[in-house]
């Protein structure tokens, strides 16, 4: 039978090997060999060895002869039995199974085979359930893998005998549908032990550039692909379920934050509860929104229960009119990310903005956000941020917080991604981004980094999804002279390291840079060197000038030696010496007189 | 009865003028207001809330076959009394609240722009700071743009107050009297109010922890934009607020600022004073000693910035 189409052999650097590992950590022996491990659709058997060897018995069923035929060469048991959802199938099964203990079933490349997948996983539900929850491993293609993904950019869709896109699949799985099917069939992922290569069979050909590692191209894809989800480098989709309740999900994900009901914006407020005082003038701010098209999360991080408590009091007593608006999310954990990426991901609107506990909004902060994602939809939304310092000072009554001068608008109006580069001129609060970014580009508020977390999500943002700005002063960033803050608590070095680790992670990969960037360098390089000529003429000049002033210094020395000379050898002549007493009777003469101008 | 709660829990008028206000703006400022009230009744601050409301618009904010919805939401929302006032004029703002203190029979007036947002502690926070018969006014603070003028960070004094939010016992109002509506129309009626409050030798307060949200937008150097009418009746208000608080070095300077180097709005606020001057139209001076009125600049008070 050899050089059957399905005629696989097992292998240590094979999808099996992947069943084989998960075989063992999770399907229960007994001590006399007699659980079974029931492989539906087994073709050749690929695994029976394997199972037989982990102290298993086996049992392969399929509807093709040819493959039967070799496990009952090889001592294995099989039966032929076609894979389907009637009742027919389930009772043929039991016959099979005839009281025996299943330790488990096997379901490989054969759900991307099958036009009735659910229904035949509800069956096997049954099944499970009855013998006493046995687990069920499946492994199939993945059609998430990068290489697809890059060719049907490229337009090419290549289907093959065997492989990813066998000619004879007619179901295409990723992780998200594979999880949504078996779910709504109750089966439950417990592990997993995916199959990866970095370069699957649709790696071809061999010299396209969307596909070759190392092109600009290339290593766009990739991150996009990297940064969506883990499985882009999965040929085979190798997981463990247990039976459990059904999940009803929709088949079809088309999930999006512009669901019905879903707000606008979703607005992030952290808070370690050190500032309720400045915290209920954000949420005042709030209330005095034009456009009420908005949700908070108050990202209550590492709060004591009274805390907490005390937070929700002041989002319920907020007005009937927004009180619905505000909801408290307790995060535990370490580090300033955690609470925004929570707040991520429960996030239900459509662009997501970052609030702090201090900072105060313009009753058109929401508003000017909406009109330019009306605008502009997809894009990171920008408004110009005012400053005002402030820090801890006492009310009449209380402590409190006292202002330092005036607001002041010190960033600038516009956005210059290049000045971006260099910098941070953008401060949160002025800020609002496509809840895409953070679900579909993997996008998130680096936990890596002390500080700068939000000018890494600006800048990985911007280069993907562009941005779109008003002039509109739309929110107040108060700066705190004295007291605690990121500013104040993080060390010049976390600082830098930062910052360092902000431009490194940029670097790693090729960025997409929005239309008109080309002008723009060559604009920048051709000041740049405009300004190396001039600096080059300069340089020349002063070094010409350098050169006669090193001259003219050695012909002064000369001179000076010279006179040096003349003096010592005028002092030694005789006219000198013979002219010394008359020297002295008119130096004497002088003092008297200057002596009687000073009385 | 009544007299009773007075003593245990004051009873508040909160009143305000509306002239051509979005209704998104409404709907915002009367839930603001109706949980304020709430929360201060809850926690024995005040006792019964009356609102009344005056409309200089134009037209009705308020369809008359809608009254009552609205009054229902409200009795249900913290309110105990609503009238609603539609006065068919623009009467300004110290004209249309005169004509709401007409209905004052409480012991607290709570004076408030609508445009603002009241904080749900609002009302507890200017009770509690009522704590001294000396207080004629207590004013809330403004956010996200607080008001520079400078106030005493011990005891709150302050030159005056903006009746964006200002509190005022029944017994100031009875004693100074209603608004000078006759000289300012729009602007200045709450400085010219708050030095009247002083005249009479009461206490002028700002409360920083009792807060309100003033819908003010910015520009781009983060000056505060104005309208039209700011620029003329700012002109004006400052020109009848010099001659009415006995500073005719300051008329005389004003006049000769604004005919000189004034945009156009200006020079016709100068030549309106002129002709009020002329006919004999100004408010008698007071305060000769200038014992109450400050002028620092074109500002009533010194600014902290």
């Amino acid at each position: 039978m050899m050089g059957h189409r399905y005629q696989f052999t097992y292998g240590e650097q094979t999808a099996y090997a992947q069943v084989a590992a998960l075989v063992e950590s999770s399907f229960e022996r007994t001590p006399d060999q007699a659980s079974l491990i029931v492989d539906l659709g087994c073709g050749f058997g690929a695994v029976a060895e394997a199972c037989r060897q982990l102290g298993f018995s086996y049992v392969g069923l399929d509807a093709d002869p040819a493959g039967l035929k070799d496990l009952h060469d090889r001592s294995f048991e099989a039966h032929q039995l076609s894979i389907s959802a009637d009742a027919e199938f389930g009772e043929k099964l039991e016959a099979i199974i005839d009281g025996r203990p299943v330790a488990g079933m096997l379901l490989l490349d054969v759900i991307e085979h099958l036009t009735d997948a659910p229904q035949v996983l509800s069956v096997l539900h049954h099944l499970a359930i009855k013998h006493n929850s046995a687990p069920l491993i499946l492994c199939l293609p993945n059609v998430t893998h990068f290489d697809l993904g890059a060719k049907l950019l490229q337009g090419r869709w290549d289907q093959t005998p065997v492989g990813v896109l066998d000619d004879t699949h007619v179901g295409f799985y990723g992780d998200g549908l594979l999880t949504r099917m078996t779910r709504s069939q109750g089966w439950h992922e417990v592990d997993a032990a995916d199959f990866r290569l970095d370069e699957s069979d649709q790696h071809f050909p061999e010299d396209n550039v969307a596909l070759l590692t190392g092109t600009p191209l290339s290593s766009v894809l990739r991150g996009i692909r990297k940064a969506a989800g883990p499985d882009g480098d999965t040929v085979q989709l190798v997981r463990v379920y247990l039976p459990g309740p059904r999940i009803e999900a929709p088949v079809v994900d088309r999930a999006s934050s512009a669901e019905q009901g879903a707000p606008f914006l979703t607005v992030l407020t952290r808070t370690q509860g050190h500032r309720l005082d400045t915290l209920q003038e954000t949420l005042l701010c709030l209330a005095g929104q034009s456009c009420g098209d908005f949700e908070v999360l108050v990202l209550a991080h590492n709060v004591t229960p009274e805390t907490a408590q005390r937070l929700a009091y002041l989002c319920s007593s907020m007005s009937a009119a927004v009180s619905g608006k505000f909801r408290v999310l307790p995060v535990t954990g370490p580090g300033r990310c955690r609470p925004l990426n929570a707040g991520v991901r429960a996030a239900r609107g459509r662009y997501i903005a970052v609030l702090d506990d201090d900072d105060l909004v313009m009753g058109n902060w929401v508003e000017e956000f909406r009109n330019l994602a009306e605008q502009n939809p997809g894009r990171v939304l920008r408004a110009v941020v005012a400053e005002q310092e402030i820090s801890r000072g006492n009310w009449p009554d209380r402590p409190g917080y006292i202002l330092h001068g005036g607001l002041t608008t010190p960033y600038p109006v516009d956005f210059d991604l290049f000045d971006h580069f260099v910098q941070n001129l953008s401060p949160p609060c002025g800020l609002a981004f496509p809840t895409s970014c953070f679900r579909d580009l993997g996008i998130c508020f680096d936990a890596q980094l002390p500080v700068l977390e939000d000018w890494d999500v600006l800048l990985q943002s911007v280069l993907l999804c562009g941005i779109t700005r008003t002039p509109a002063v739309t929110a107040v960033y108060r700066r705190w002279k004295v007291g605690p803050s990121s500013t104040s608590t993080h060390t010049r070095t976390e600082w830098d390291g930062a910052h360092q680790a902000v431009v490194a992670k940029l670097d790693r990969r090729a960025s997409v840079l929005p239309a008109g960037t080309i002008t723009r360098v060559r604009e920048m390089q051709q000041q740049l060197n405009e300004a190396r000529t001039t600096s080059s003429a300069r340089s020349t000049e002063l070094a010409t000038a350098q050169a006669q002033i090193a001259t003219l210094q050695g012909q002064v020395s000369e001179l000076s030696t010279a006179l040096n000379r003349l003096h010592v050898e005028y002092r030694e002549s005789t006219s000198w010496k013979v002219t010394t007493p008359l020297r002295r009777l008119s130096e004497a003469a002088r003092s008297t007189v200057h002596g009687a101008r000073r009385r | 009865m009544s007299s009773t709660l007075s003593v245990a829990a004051p009873n508040l008028q909160i009143q305000t003028v509306f002239y051509n206000i979005s209704p998104g703006s409404v709907d915002r400022f009367l839930s603001s207001v109706a949980q304020a009230s709430k929360l201060a009744k809850a926690a024995g601050s005040i006792g019964r809330v009356s609102l009344a409301i005056g409309d200089c618009s134009p037209l009705r904010t308020f369809r008359l076959d809608g009254i009552a919805t609205l009054e229902a939401s409200l009795l249900d929302a913290g309110i105990d009394d609503f009238t609603y006032d539609f006065f068919d004029e623009n009467l300004g703002s110290a004209g249309g609240h005169n004509r709401l203190f007409n209905r004052f029979t409480s012991d607290l007036v709570l004076i408030l722009n609508p445009d603002i947002v009241a904080s749900p502690y609002l009302i507890q926070e200017l009770t509690l700071r009522l704590n001294d018969s000396s207080i004629g006014l207590v004013e809330g603070r403004q956010i996200p743009i607080e008001h520079p003028k400078d106030y005493d960070v011990f005891s709150g004094q302050t030159s005056w107050a903006t009746t964006a939010c200002a509190l005022i016992p029944r017994q100031v109002v009875a004693t100074v009297g209603p608004f000078d509506s006759a000289s300012f129309f729009l602007y200045c009626d709450d400085v010219d109010y708050s030095w009247r409050i002083r005249l009479a030798g009461y206490k002028v307060i700002f409360h920083p922890p009792a807060r309100i949200f003033h819908d003010k937008r910015l520009r781009a150097d983060a000056g505060l934009v104005v309208g039209a009418a700011e620029e003329y009746y700012a002109a004006e208000a400052a020109l009848l607020m010099a001659h009415k608080w006995s500073r005719p070095d300051l008329v005389t300077e004003f006049l000769t600022t604004l005919e000189g180097g004034g945009t156009e709005l200006q020079r016709k606020a100068a030549a309106a004073f002129r002709k009020r001057r002329s006919c004999g139209d100004l408010p008698s001076p007071v305060d000769p000693d200038h014992k109450v009125g400050q002028f620092h600049g074109n500002n009533w008070a010194r600014h902290r910035w």
